[in-house]
């Protein structure tokens, strides 16, 4: 299912920006009205990466909306930067009728907006590409055989049988080891922020995997073949998991695995190789789909593997499932809660129903998973979550060890000052 | 083929299997009634396990948590074919064994059998015996288990160790087929229904599937069609199309009152279901449309959709095959479906005690017991069972006796009349 698209995420934004909105502006890139050419996705990405130093500083929230325009709302502060950035999307464009046009009435390219001054004419815009949105789809019926073409299109090709029968041929002699990600899950305290790892989670990437082995092809298309080529990816991390020596391997780790990888005999074997040791340093990740597919086979890999030593975290809750996850007795250590903006701009009834299951569970046994905003740690700390995952945990982490090489270099540079007032005063005696 | 053997012709073929564990766990007997002294026999009855934990991985874990004890002195271990284990040992090891038997109870700690207790109280989980003492009750137990596992691998065969797996490969080739399938003769139907006070039957409609076993029979005789879980639930999705078309091409006139349909959750957003639902036009409410619980959780976001806009047509939905133990874990009516099938099995047999009772009745009220239906009822027992617990609706073979019974006795007064 998408998740939330671009135009809503704009209208809840610029909702929330309501008590903030002094100092900030707003720039409108009508790069819909681009020759048809000039508007491919790549080049619509390549412009909205002009924005992404800034984004990234958090000066300010890009929008790319369904029919190629950007958005870009900042604080005053990144004028300059801005300005830069439309330098080179301009010049990026230079060739297109639309920006001689835009020398001639200052218009067709981009339209300014102050945020304070204009709040009530973006808000209706934004409400208005959201509705224009919705009917779009609605329009077009459930699927008639345009919308579907252009769909696949975007989405790219369907896994079919034969894809899937490729990508398993290309997979056994393909190398892994370069497509392994580690995302950390993280403790987050105090005011600052601060971030410090628990464990991360080793996964072979998705995408990388499609790059490089069968790019094009939409791996997600169909459940069930995805799931089935899951399954052979656990094999191949417990293989390349057993190669690794244990120093390859720093603190714990967690590892997706499907209910029928642990039943299998791929498993006993990476288990008989581990050092017994380290298996309380395991934590195996199932699927809440796989639990609930056939709910025996979970209770039984569960009372195997933990006997083993290993800890087990249900992963792939959302917030609409996780009522159906009695953790307890499910005797899982952790389960995985999946983040939504609907989790706190989906109504107070969903909201409310969030936040008692969440105690249900125990808030210290949820890692919120896939946190992209500040908001999303906000209310997990605020709900005594201790655990989460996710773009902004990463951004956070760069931050701190920004921040701690920061200290490093002023410790270094008041150490080199003292020294040398030291000398100076010795030269002086 | 399932002729009776008799003892003779089984003990034959368990002494030409030179290598088979049957084999080899009499040749250790005749071993140990010349040197029963210090040594002890242990019998643990996995056959007896329900049906859906007789699994050969499961089994194979199980003999695995044996491993440190195997490796010792004078202990031996054999797995039967029919998932029995016997394990002799030295009786100094009681202490080891036991800690052994407590971490495979634990791994089927969701089945009866574990905690299940004979008419004398003893366990009928694991039987002991004090070889120097009990030898003779020992070699009677292990003879008959021995044959018993022989007999039940000659007279049913090894079940589809031969045939080939599905795999992406074969799958491909498949797929081409069932799209030009002609579901029409595969196409099987039975029939739920209502059970009154008065114990007088009343259709509430039949299911429409397609039978697995002939779909194989016919396109894949060779290949073992449901060795995998996720391709086979592949291939539904090409059954629904074929399921749907096959429909569209007849008169909704001709169609039985009531009907149910298995398809995927995809299937909805497809083309076929399009035309399939304009074909069903203002009739929606005649139809009831089952999922599968994989299907729903693996996207719940997909189901709500789909279940609203079905509702809200007038379909009816189904949520099929929930094990009983899914109670323990959760309630289906949070799905917000029309109906729930849960399987008759043994948790809801007539073993479970009578807070077991109590406290299933409980969670049927709570789903509300109007929406419930009891599936794979095979007896009268399941029935009156099921009526116990406040279900009025039921499925199975033995509902299809009834069915017949009630259509020929329809058929007799009218032919009265």
């Amino acid at each position: 299912m998408s998740s939330q698209n671009q135009e809503s995420l704009f209208l809840d934004y610029v909702r929330r920006l309501e008590l903030h909105r002094q100092g900030r502006e707003m720039v409108h890139f009508h790069l819909s009205k681009l020759r048809p050419f000039n508007r491919r996705e790549h080049h619509i990405r390549v412009a909205a990466d002009a924005f992404e130093g800034m984004v990234k500083e958090l000066q300010g929230q890009i929008f790319i909306l369904n029919n190629s325009d950007i958005i870009f709302i900042f604080k005053m502060e990144a004028m300059g930067e801005v300005e830069q950035a439309i330098e080179k999307i301009k010049f990026l464009f230079g060739d297109d009728p639309l920006l001689s046009e835009d020398e001639a009435d200052g218009h067709g390219f981009k339209t300014w907006f102050d945020v304070e001054n204009d709040y009530d004419q973006i808000v209706e815009m934004a409400r208005n590409l959201v509705d224009a949105e919705k009917n779009l789809k609605n329009d077009g019926g459930a699927r008639d055989a345009k919308s579907s073409l252009l769909a696949r299109q975007e989405e790219g090709e369907r896994l079919t049988p034969r894809t899937l029968d490729r990508l398993a041929e290309a997979l056994k002699a393909a190398d892994l080891t370069n497509m392994v990600r580690r995302q950390y899950v993280c403790a987050i305290e105090g005011a600052q922020m601060v971030p410090t790892p628990t464990f991360s989670e080793l996964f072979i990437s998705i995408s990388d995997l499609r790059e490089t082995l069968l790019p094009g092809v939409n791996l997600t298309s169909s459940p069930w073949l995805f799931q089935h080529l899951t399954e052979t990816l656990d094999r191949r991390v417990l293989s390349l998991l057993g190669k690794t020596e244990e120093r390859d391997i720093t603190g714990d780790i967690s590892i997706n695995m499907n209910v029928a990888t642990l039943l299998s005999s791929d498993f006993m074997k990476f288990d008989e190789n581990v050092i017994a040791a380290m298996r309380g340093n395991i934590v195996l990740e199932l699927q809440q789909l796989d639990v609930f597919g056939d709910l025996n086979a979970y209770l039984f890999a569960r009372e195997y593997v933990k006997d083993r030593g290993y800890r087990i975290c249900i992963d792939g809750v959302n917030h609409l499932t996780l009522p159906f996850i009695d953790r307890e007795r499910l005797e899982a250590d952790l389960i995985k809660l999946i983040w939504h903006p609907d989790i706190i701009h989906g109504g107070h009834d969903l909201t409310n129903k969030v936040k008692r299951q969440i105690m249900l569970t125990g808030a210290s046994k949820v890692i919120l998973s896939r946190c992209d905003s500040e908001e999303s740690i906000e209310f997990g700390r605020e709900n005594g979550i201790k655990l989460f995952q996710g773009r902004h945990v990463e951004n956070l982490i760069a931050e701190e060890n920004r921040r701690r090489n920061m200290r490093m270099l002023k410790k270094n540079a008041a150490r080199h000052e003292t020294e040398t007032k030291k000398l100076k005063s010795l030269t002086k005696r | 083929m399932a002729q009776k053997l008799i003892d003779s012709q089984v003990m034959r073929a368990i002494r030409s299997d030179t290598n088979g564990s049957e084999n080899k766990l009499l040749e250790n007997l005749q071993y140990l009634e010349k040197n029963p002294v210090g040594q002890c026999g242990v019998h643990i009855h996995l056959s007896q396990l329900q049906r859906t934990n007789k699994r050969a991985d499961y089994i194979r874990i199980a003999e695995r948590v044996f491993d440190p004890i195997k490796i010792a002195h004078n202990c031996e271990l054999f797995v039967l074919e029919n998932f029995d284990i016997i394990l002799t040992a030295p009786s100094t090891r009681i202490g080891d064994i036991d800690k052994i038997l407590a971490s495979v109870k634990s791994l089927f700690k969701a089945d009866p059998l574990v905690e299940r207790r004979d008419a004398t109280g003893e366990e009928s989980f694991v039987t002991w015996y004090d070889l120097e003492e009990d030898f003779e009750y020992f070699k009677e137990a292990v003879v008959s288990c021995a044959l018993s596992s022989k007999r039940q691998n000659l007279e049913f065969g090894a079940s589809g160790l031969e045939d080939d797996k599905l795999t992406p490969k074969n799958l491909d080739q498949l797929a081409r087929v069932f799209r030009k399938l002609d579901a029409r003769p595969l196409m099987r139907n039975q029939s739920a229904v209502q059970i009154g006070a008065n114990g007088q039957g009343q259709l509430l409609f039949r299911e429409f599937y397609v039978s697995i076993a002939d779909l194989r029979k016919k396109v894949a005789p060779e290949i073992d069609l449901l060795a995998d879980r996720w391709l086979f639930q592949y291939l539904t999705t090409i059954l629904d199309q074929r399921v749907l078309h096959m429909l569209r091409n007849q008169s909704m006139d001709d169609l039985p009152k009531n009907i149910s349909l298995n398809l995927n959750i995809q299937t909805i957003s497809t083309k076929d279901f399009q035309l399939f639902d304009q074909f069903v036009g203002d009739q929606a409410h005649r139809i009831i449309l089952e999922f599968q619980p994989v299907d729903i959780f693996s996207n719940i976001f997909a189901f709500v959709e789909v279940r609203d806009q079905l509702q809200s047509r007038g379909y009816k939905v189904l949520v099929d095959a929930l094990q009983p133990l899914v109670l323990d874990f959760f309630d289906p009516s949070m799905l917000e479906a029309d109906f729930y099938k849960i399987a008759w099995g043994d948790r809801l047999g007539g073993s479970a005690t009578p807070e077991g009772q109590n406290e299933m009745r409980e969670l049927i009220h709570s789903i509300g017991s109007t929406n419930v239906i009891i599936t794979h009822v095979d007896s009268e027992e399941a029935v009156r069972f099921g009526l116990l617990l406040g279900v009025q609706k039921f499925q199975g073979f033995f509902v299809d006796r009834l069915v017949e019974a009630m259509t020929t006795k329809a058929a007799q007064s009218l032919k009265g009349a």
